[in-house]
């Protein structure tokens, strides 16, 4: 589903990405964990094409992708009902109503109409995450979906992504809640200084993840 | 072509929803007003006041439309990262480009037909009650031409303000360089016309001055649409040759700015 | 919240900038100096006024008019000294050739060019230059050129130069029949006064009242103190 081959990025002097190489395959769960500045957000750009790697190359293997960004500064003026239209028209899926999408995110009806610079903190978070959601896109990819949710609205995220993953998606999150990541996710992949430190295979149900996650954060990621 | 139209009726929505746009519609609907109010200072043609009030809102308001509602939209998918959620595949970026633009010019279109309807209501008004002394040369036509030509440089402008935001980065950098655009567009056109006219008519003006203000003048839309309308105020018809010349001059260099910018957007980072 | 000492200075601005200002609108030598001298700086150059009007034209002459307005009110209203005098009028012509510069077609310039401009001595000629060259622009117009003709026979006493202005008027569509007789009858010197006077009154007619004082000047010049 996504090929990165040793592709490296400069931001002037500083490496953001230094030949790095990762593969998700069809129907994976994948997890990118590190500090700031460990290249996360940079390497989710280039996946994504917002940004062109100065060596290397990406591939992606699907039509559409639903992303989520980190900063999710949204049309300001709109309402998220026709926010989440955009989304369904754009990704060809008019088969399917931006209602159910707001439901299945569970955002307050009420809200569904007003302006998205009128909503709270985790209602723009629960908007930004069913655009990401909607259309029914193969390859999902989250850039800190935790943050700014309530931990009644993590628990439902990580089940809703659990669904998609078992309905075939593919799926990319980054985020620094190492239990979340340790909860949902197949394969993690720690980053430091732009470049892949270590790689977490996670089992179902496996109790020692999160501390073994933290752990290698600590250990490796804090040393860079 | 359906991304695109589907992003330009975003962009449709999204600039109807700026309190700014809103206020330009209500100042638009206002200055028929402002413009039988000004024409009373005057003696003789009053409706050429009143209409000439309105090809200076239909030019200002074009300008002001394009810094704080285009500018911003673009300021914020760019500078904030709202582009974000438009980008991501199968979204091409010529599509975002195409599609924010087309939402743009449908707004403004609203925004001068309403002018049109100003204009149109100050013609009949003239028509019925002024001395034919006090209306001459008007009639609809003349309302047409201020929206039409009017509505051509603006689109020209638009496409300038479009390549600049494709390049620059942030609302500040963005409103810094498209206004300097905007003013320069306003005030050199004229001053070119003037100093060409004066070296035309000076034998001793070396050849390569003369071939530096020509060359000069590339840069810039063709912005005698002024003139034309001038010419339609007072009754005067100008060639339909003219008149298509003037149009496919600017849908020329739109389509170069809206080019260029294409080609910058698509490859920068964002 | 702003803090006491905030409060005072902010205070003691406010009573300090009343105070100025009564003082300013009381000032008796600001008030005399108003009265007494031109406060225009004559008008910028014509390339500056287009870069500002930018497409702009209509309201680019308009402008110009305006000013043209201010200035003669300056001359009719204030005790302006001789230089000032001289002055105002050179202004007013400027403002009338950019306005004309900006709309050649615009009545008004023309109206105030004869009403104001053409009974000035040292401006009978740039008058009958400007209403030439608006005769040129308004071709539709026979009354502009005839204008034009009647004030190079009446205020030059250029007969070679009416005569070609009234030509071009008379051969202008709609131009009423008896406008030969008269052209004829101005040029051959056998225009009695009451000609003069009728053609003068007529065209007094399209100016608003305060702008007619020389046009009466002049038909109280030809009643009174012969031909």
């Amino acid at each position: 589903m996504i090929r990165c081959e040793e592709i490296s990025k400069h931001y002037g002097a500083t490496v953001a990405l230094n030949v790095l190489s990762l593969h998700v395959a069809n129907g994976e769960i994948v997890g990118l964990l590190g500090i700031n500045g460990a290249g996360k957000s940079t390497l989710i750009k280039l996946i994504l094409g917002f940004l062109q790697p100065d060596t290397g190359s990406v591939t992606l293997d699907t039509p559409s992708v639903g992303y989520m960004p980190e900063i999710a500064s949204m049309p300001e003026t709109i309402s998220p009902l026709a926010f989440i239209n955009l989304a369904l028209r754009l990704r060809q899926a008019d088969n399917q109503n931006a209602a159910a999408c707001l439901t299945e995110i569970g955002l307050n009806k009420q809200a569904w109409n007003k302006p998205i610079r009128q909503l709270s903190k985790g209602m723009r978070q629960r908007t930004a995450l069913a655009f990401a959601l909607a259309g029914d896109s193969r390859l999902l990819i989250f850039d800190e979906p935790m943050s700014g949710l309530d931990a009644l609205g993590r628990l439902h995220l990580i089940d809703l992504l659990s669904q998609r993953h078992q309905q075939g998606a593919t799926i990319l999150i980054c985020s620094h809640i190492v239990p979340d990541l340790a909860r949902l996710t197949q394969r993690v992949i720690l980053m430091g200084q732009g470049q892949i430190l270590e790689e977490f295979k996670l089992l179902q149900g496996d109790s020692g993840a999160t501390e073994r996650l933290e752990s290698g954060l600590l250990t490796r990621a804090a040393n860079q | 072509m359906k991304n695109i139209l589907t992003i330009a009726a975003f962009t449709v929505r999204e600039l109807l929803g700026f309190r700014v746009t809103r206020t330009l519609f209500a100042i638009t609907a206002l200055l028929p007003l402002l413009a039988w109010a000004f024409s009373q200072l005057f003696m003789l043609e009053i409706a050429k006041v009143q209409l000439d009030v309105m090809v200076g809102g239909a030019y200002l308001l074009g300008v002001v439309f394009l810094l704080s509602t285009v500018v911003t939209l673009l300021g914020k998918d760019i500078g904030e990262q709202v582009c974000y959620f438009f980008l991501p595949p199968p979204i091409e970026r010529y599509s975002y480009v195409l599609g924010r633009f087309l939402g743009s010019v449908v707004v403004l279109t609203l925004l001068y037909t309403l002018l049109l309807v100003g204009v149109e209501l100050l013609i009949w008004i003239s028509l019925q009650y002024d001395t034919s002394i006090h209306r001459h040369g008007i009639n609809w036509i003349a309302g047409i031409m201020i929206g039409w030509t009017a509505w051509y440089q603006t689109i020209s402008l638009m496409g300038a303000v479009f390549l600049i935001c494709a390049w620059a980065t942030g609302v500040a950098e963005m409103l810094v360089f498209s206004s300097s655009a905007a003013f320069i567009y306003w005030v050199f056109p004229p001053i070119l016309a003037g100093m060409k006219g004066r070296s035309d008519a000076d034998p001793l003006v070396s050849e390569s001055l003369k071939q530096s203000l020509d060359g000069l003048s590339w840069f810039f839309p063709d912005m005698t649409g002024g003139s034309i309308v001038l010419a339609f105020e007072h009754g005067i018809s100008i060639s339909n040759i003219v008149i298509m010349q003037h149009a496919l001059g600017h849908l020329g260099y739109t389509a170069l700015m809206l080019g260029l910018a294409i080609i910058i957007f698509s490859k920068r980072s964002l | 919240m702003a803090s006491i000492k905030e409060k005072i200075i902010i205070v003691v601005l406010l009573i300090s900038g009343m105070l100025l200002h009564v003082q300013g609108k009381n000032s008796g030598t600001l008030q005399e100096q108003d009265e007494n001298t031109l406060f225009l700086t004559g008008p910028s150059s014509l390339l500056v006024q287009q870069a500002i009007a930018g497409p702009c034209l209509g309201l680019g002459a308009e402008s110009n008019i305006l000013s043209v307005f201010s200035v003669y009110w300056s001359i009719k209203e204030k005790n302006l000294s001789e230089d000032d005098q001289q002055k105002a009028w050179l202004y007013l012509y400027r403002y009338l050739q950019q306005a004309q510069s900006f709309d050649p077609w615009y009545w008004d310039t023309y109206r105030l060019t004869n009403g104001l401009l053409a009974y000035q001595e040292s401006y009978q000629s740039k008058a009958v230059d400007i209403l030439a060259q608006g005769a040129k622009a308004r071709s539709w117009d026979w009354e502009m050129p005839f204008t034009a003709g009647f004030l190079a026979h009446d205020q030059l006493k250029d007969d070679v130069r009416a005569f070609h202005l009234m030509k071009l008027a008379i051969n202008r569509e709609g131009a009423p029949p008896m406008l030969v007789g008269l052209a004829a009858r101005f040029l051959n010197k056998t225009a009695t006064e009451s000609d003069t006077v009728d053609f003068l009154r007529a065209m007094k007619k399209s100016l608003p009242k305060g702008y007619t004082q020389y046009i009466d000047k002049r038909i109280d010049e030809l009643l009174h103190g012969g031909f």
